[in-house]
């Protein structure tokens, strides 16, 4: 009975909901099973938000724990500042029920979150972005001597220089060169792409037809 | 014909690509008959006998599997990053010891949580799992790059391994890892991420390698006949665009 609970029940149901979906997707089945899809995107949609609760709660013992570990004190605040904005956040949506449909972006200490601290902040570590990549450009140039590198580097720089160009002349001079590297790059992204899409296409296959089942024992 | 093409075209790959899977199959299980021969990754070698290492050192492993999650465009991705840490986890059940997980998609935590706990169940010694194993240190892709690289600062991790959706932000934990000589192996499908990550580790695992995890790693006979179908499917593919590119000229 375990077996069945744990292991036969979640393969069986993955696999006929994702063939459902798949079939959906099929032109000559998209307006018969339009509906079903829906209504089998929505649970997914409602176990997401379980799991998102779920989640919270994870979030906060993993800060938790590494904090009375001794490991990190950023794991406090973290730990603090998530349970305070949870709990004023809920508040706020409480004020505001039923109007349950605004986005909590929109609310006033929602905004006040979103714009002042975690927009911010995230900006800040964008900008710091730039210049790890930096560092890592200086990392790699010391690591490996190779052609490759030099190959590397030099395109870079060239796409910085005609992103802004300093002078019309350079721009003149360089632009050609970045059309060919831009070529170059694009053709390598599609052989990228088309791989992934395979590689993406082999682990579908896999889980519609249980070889392989993340979701059961 | 374009129109065929792009109303039908994925449909006829799609089953093309399982008829394909099927016959590989039916040929690799045929008794007496030699397992097929792909291309050497190095980054899948360097995986091997690292849960002992980190066992003998009494460090940890950090796996990230990504900032994706398993309802959306990143699933299969993120089952590909997976296979990673399921691979170390077998490793490790013996052993009591777990490698850390970590992705910033609360769906990815428990699904990662579960499939390091299977190894255990199947070894029959439950009682060792290390519980919260796959931990979520961050809800979305910077605040989990940064709760990432405070992880790799302040906890004994001996080899950093990111496997899964990442975008830029990658940097930022690469940053972290270098800080700390840790030696990394990257996996993605993301060429922004997969730029930013050539500059800094050798053991790359670029696009479709990353999703012949399971098939290089286990080497079971589905796996590897999913694996020769895609080859096969992508050269296919390669031949039309060439056939499409002459037949334009000649038009």
């Amino acid at each position: 009975m375990r077996r069945i609970i744990t292991s036969v029940a979640p393969t069986v149901i993955t696999g006929i909901a994702g063939i459902l979906v798949l079939l959906s997707f099929v032109p000559p089945l998209v307006e018969a099973l339009a509906g079903l899809r829906t209504i089998l995107i929505n649970i997914a949609i409602i176990v997401a938000s379980i799991a998102l609760l779920l989640g919270f709660g994870r979030l906060l013992n993993w800060h938790w724990l590494r904090f009375r570990q001794r490991r990190s004190g950023y794991s406090l605040i973290a730990f603090i500042v998530a349970l305070l904005v949870f709990l004023a956040l809920s508040f706020e949506r409480v004020q505001n029920w039923p109007n349950v449909s605004q986005a909590v972006a929109n609310l006033p200490l929602g905004n006040m979150v979103f714009g002042f601290v975690i927009a911010p902040i995230q900006g800040s570590l964008g900008a710091l972005l730039a210049i790890f990549l930096a560092a890592a450009a200086v990392r790699m140039a010391r690591r490996h001597r190779t052609w490759g590198t030099l190959w590397f580097l030099v395109s870079a720089v060239i796409v910085l220089i005609t992103q802004i160009p300093p002078t019309q002349a350079a721009a003149d001079i360089l632009q050609p060169i970045r059309d060919l590297f831009n070529a170059i790059a694009m053709g390598g992204l599609r052989g990228l792409l088309l791989g992934v899409a395979l590689g993406t296409m082999a682990v579908a296959f896999r889980v519609l037809f249980a070889i392989d089942r993340p979701q059961s024992e | 014909m374009n129109d065929f093409i792009a109303t039908y075209g994925g449909s006829i790959l799609s089953v093309f690509f399982g008829v394909l899977v099927v016959v590989f199959y039916a040929l690799f299980s045929r008794a007496g008959r030699r397992r097929p021969h792909f291309r050497a990754i190095p980054a899948f070698n360097m995986l091997r006998g690292q849960m002992g290492r980190a066992i003998e050192s009494g460090r940890d492993l950090h796996v990230s599997i990504g900032t994706g999650g398993i309802s959306g465009d990143d699933t299969a991705t993120t089952l590909a990053g997976l296979a990673v840490a399921e691979y170390l986890a077998e490793e490790a059940a013996a052993s009591g010891i777990a490698p850390i997980v970590s992705t910033s998609d609360a769906t990815s935590a428990i699904v990662a949580e579960d499939a390091l706990r299977r190894p255990y169940i199947r070894q029959g010694n439950l009682g060792d799992f290390p519980r919260g194993a796959a931990c979520l240190p961050a809800l979305g892709s910077v605040p989990y790059a940064a709760a990432t690289m405070d992880l790799l600062n302040h906890d004994p991790v001996l080899t950093n391994i990111m496997s899964g959706t990442f975008g830029a932000e990658a940097a930022l934990i690469d940053q972290a890892a270098n800080n700390n000589e840790l030696p990394q192996l990257f996996g993605a499908a993301d060429p922004r991420a997969l730029a930013v990550m050539a500059t800094s580790t050798d053991h790359l695992l670029i696009g479709e390698e990353m999703y012949a995890a399971k098939a290089y790693l286990r080497a079971q006979l589905p796996h590897l006949a999913s694996l020769r179908a895609a080859d096969v499917v992508r050269i296919v593919i390669a031949v039309l665009i060439v056939l499409a590119f002459v037949a334009g000229l000649l038009k």
